[in-house]
């Protein structure tokens, strides 16, 4: 399978370039599983994903939209992203 | 070590040229702090109700943070407040650049302006004293050149603040500039047109808390702590800018006068950052959010981006740049005016205005070189411009169905560029901003991150739902939001480093305790800063219902009521007409106050006998009911 990543700041930045593309085993895999792939590939946003001191896994602050739903790091792990989808990564701040 | 407790400030008389130099005691400091603090404390003061805003009456007020100019992080910031000739109520904006910190450098902390010059007069602040000076030179520039112009006449080490043509001709969303910043809203900028006052200059070399190396070694710490923020540092490349992917992609952005929620990719980050030269900063900022863009000026914020692009239907940033400069060259509030003109051309296309009205312009979303032809009408007040430089009160122009379709609140156009249909704190934010529809006052920004429980109940003092679409306990995150951001702007800090506004890991009840501490000896407790947050919110609802505010002001656009969003994640979303009344409800007893949104007696009381006003605010009710 083959999943378009679009990384919005400052994670584009840690690879150069705005969209990646991210291939897994069969037809889907969980959210983590292609973070996982996604810092294999770019070992460099392993730092900016994750949660440093505050703890493991990808910090809070991020959001991941998927399909027509957003998702929160904490929630993960029960979602699922087949082959030919988008997921794009982003910092939701809301600025002034 | 020695601190300085009180406030100086000078009373400036335009009228008779009479200058009186005071300072604010320390007793009243202390419940207040400064700027937007203070700033309210005068205007409650000296304001009688009912006076026109272009009535020489009406107060002005410059008055700068308690930590502005100061080791302190972001400390740039100082208020302008009036009463605005745009909503008829309370009329305040912030502001950063270098001005406040120049203010306190001449020896002051609050200009107070009353009367009016019988010609245009600029005021010189230097060394602890005032001098009024002709300023006929300056008169038809705009707010660049008005700089330039006194630059060249009193060197390059003063700092301005002033207005475009459009503040001489009372363009009731005219701004007040500084270097290329903006107090914005409210039309403060054409409230100094209506005094005859051009320009404030600052001039001098004092260093507010600099001599104090603990405080230096403090602030320091504190800015080393900010830049370990992934959002700082986003702020830091690229600005505000990179909001409007995530939101737009979302479908959260108010796009051709909120008949739809999302715009095209034109207007991306990238599309932005491209036309930036570098970033820059305010005084003693190390953020350095602001886009010093490649035609020469500064900008745009990312609700310029909107307001000015998505909701004109505009797209491209190297226009979105350009209309951005024309706007700041001006002197006109980008906020009110994408949201003016956004009203009309909906107007236009319902056929409710035409072109007996327009002079013949043909209105319609996304046509550039109108847009900027109407920028330049709105400043001369020329033909249909002289219409819309009436803000929201150009309804009596257009008749009473336009108000249907415009997106403001108590007669203030909306700023936030977000649709808040969506997050309903959001909503009850701009419901009950006491400047009128306005996002920097409370907006709860963390409820977009959905953060853990654990995080916001710490944060917010009480659970809360994380949906950020639900209504229930809403009313926590506002009052958490703008009880906090009054404080930093009491204190001169920027919204973007109080915690709250961006993320939960900025500058908080603690570390502006160790501040004010370091600055003026003072030992607060984070309940301590939120009874002072309590007066400030408490003293501008009284400002506001002295001038006829009710319950029934605190509401929102008809639309955000009426109309499902259209499209993306946020299609169908709406606000409901009871769960926001009950919503209302909850906000005002959990502010202590009764159900018609009035402080209880007992606080009115206090704050009359604290403050002394001309003509005082009388309340009847009992104690309100308690928080339920």
């Amino acid at each position: 399978m083959r999943v378009t990543v679009r990384l919005g700041e400052p994670l584009w930045r840690a690879v150069g370039q705005r969209r990646v593309e991210i291939e897994a085993p069969g037809e889907r895999c969980t959210l983590p599983e292609l973070v996982q792939r996604l810092e294999a590939a770019y070992p460099q946003l392993r730092a900016e994903l994750s949660a440093g001191a505050a703890g493991d896994g990808v910090d809070y602050h991020f959001t991941f939209f998927l399909r027509d739903r957003m998702v929160k790091p904490a929630d993960m792990a029960a979602e699922h992203v087949a082959d030919g989808e988008e997921v794009m990564i982003v910092l939701p701040m809301a600025g002034g | 070590m020695a601190y300085r407790t009180d406030s100086p400030y000078a009373l400036i008389d335009l009228s008779t040229g009479e200058i009186r130099y005071d300072r604010t005691p320390e007793h009243i400091v202390r419940k207040f702090f400064s700027g937007r603090g203070l700033n309210m404390y005068y205007l409650y003061k000296y304001l009688k109700p009912g006076t026109d805003p272009f009535d020489p009456e009406n107060p002005l007020i410059f008055g700068t943070g308690l930590l502005t100019g100061t080791p302190s992080p972001s400390p740039s910031r100082m208020n302008v407040t009036f009463k605005s000739p745009e909503s008829g109520i309370l009329g305040d904006g912030n502001i950063g650049g270098h001005f406040g910190a120049r203010l306190r450098a001449a020896g002051f902390d609050r200009l107070i302006f009353l009367g009016r010059a019988e010609k245009p007069v600029f005021v010189l602040a230097e060394d602890g004293k005032l001098s009024i000076h002709d300023a006929s030179f300056l008169v038809g520039l705009n707010t660049q050149e008005k700089q330039e112009a006194l630059r060249e006449r009193l060197g390059t080490d003063i700092q301005v603040a002033t207005i475009g043509q459009s503040g001489e001709k009372l363009v009731r969303f005219a701004s007040v500039r500084t270097g290329l910043k903006a107090s914005a809203r409210c039309g403060g900028g054409a409230v100094m047109g209506s005094k005859n006052l051009l320009a404030v200059v600052a001039r001098g070399k004092q260093r507010p808390g600099f001599d104090n190396k603990d405080f230096v070694r403090v602030g320091m710490d504190h800015k080393q702590y900010l830049y370990t923020s992934k959002v700082i540092r986003v702020l830091g490349t690229v600005g505000t800018a990179f909001l409007y992917d995530t939101s737009n992609h979302l479908g959260a952005i108010r796009t051709h006068n909120s008949l739809l929620n999302f715009f095209d990719d034109t207007l991306n980050a990238e599309e932005i950052e491209a036309q930036t030269e570098k970033m820059v900063s305010c005084f003693g900022c190390s953020v350095h959010c602001r886009h010093k863009n490649k035609q020469g000026g500064e900008g745009p914020e990312y609700s310029t981006t909107v307001l000015i692009g998505a909701n004109l239907g505009i797209s491209g940033a190297d226009r979105i740049v350009t209309l951005n400069n024309i706007c700041n060259d001006l002197g006109l509030d980008t906020s009110s005016t994408g949201s003016i003109l956004a009203w009309a051309f909906e107007l236009y296309e319902r056929g409710i205005i035409d072109k007996e009205i327009t002079g013949g312009l043909e209105l319609r979303f996304g046509d550039f070189e109108l847009v900027k032809q109407l920028l330049y009408m709105i400043d001369r007040r020329e033909g249909f411009g002289n219409i819309l430089a009436e803000s929201t009160h150009a309804w009596r122009y257009f008749g009473k169905e336009s108000l249907d379709y415009l997106i403001a609140i108590k007669g203030l156009p909306q700023s936030d560029p977000h649709d808040v249909r969506y997050i309903k704190s959001f909503a009850l934010g701009i419901a009950v901003a006491s400047r009128g529809a306005d996002h920097l006052r409370n907006r709860p920004t963390l409820e977009i991150l959905e953060l853990p429980q654990e995080v916001t109940t710490r944060i917010y003092g009480a659970e809360t739902n994380p949906d950020m679409t639900a209504y229930d306990t809403k009313e926590y995150v506002v009052k958490f939001s703008e009880d906090i951001f009054a404080v930093g702007d009491a204190l001169g800090i920027c919204r973007f480093v109080t915690q709250g506004f961006n993320s939960p890991h900025m500058i908080d009840y603690e570390r502006f305790a160790e501040l004010i501490k370091l600055n003026s000896g003072w030992e607060y407790d984070p309940d301590q800063l939120r009874e002072v947050a309590a007066n400030i919110v408490n003293l501008e609802r009284m400002i506001n219902l002295r001038e006829g505010i009710s319950r029934a002001d605190d509401t929102l656009p008809k639309r955000y009521f009426d109309d499902p969003m259209p499209g993306r994640l946020t299609k169908g979303h709406r606000i409901d007409r009871e769960e926001f009344a009950k919503m209302l409800t909850r906000y005002y007893r959990l502010r202590g106050w009764s159900d018609e949104g009035i402080p209880p007696k007992q606080v009115v009381d206090e704050l009359n006998a604290l403050v002394q006003p001309e003509v005082p605010l009388e309340v009847e009710e009992p104690v309100p009911a308690a928080v339920g």
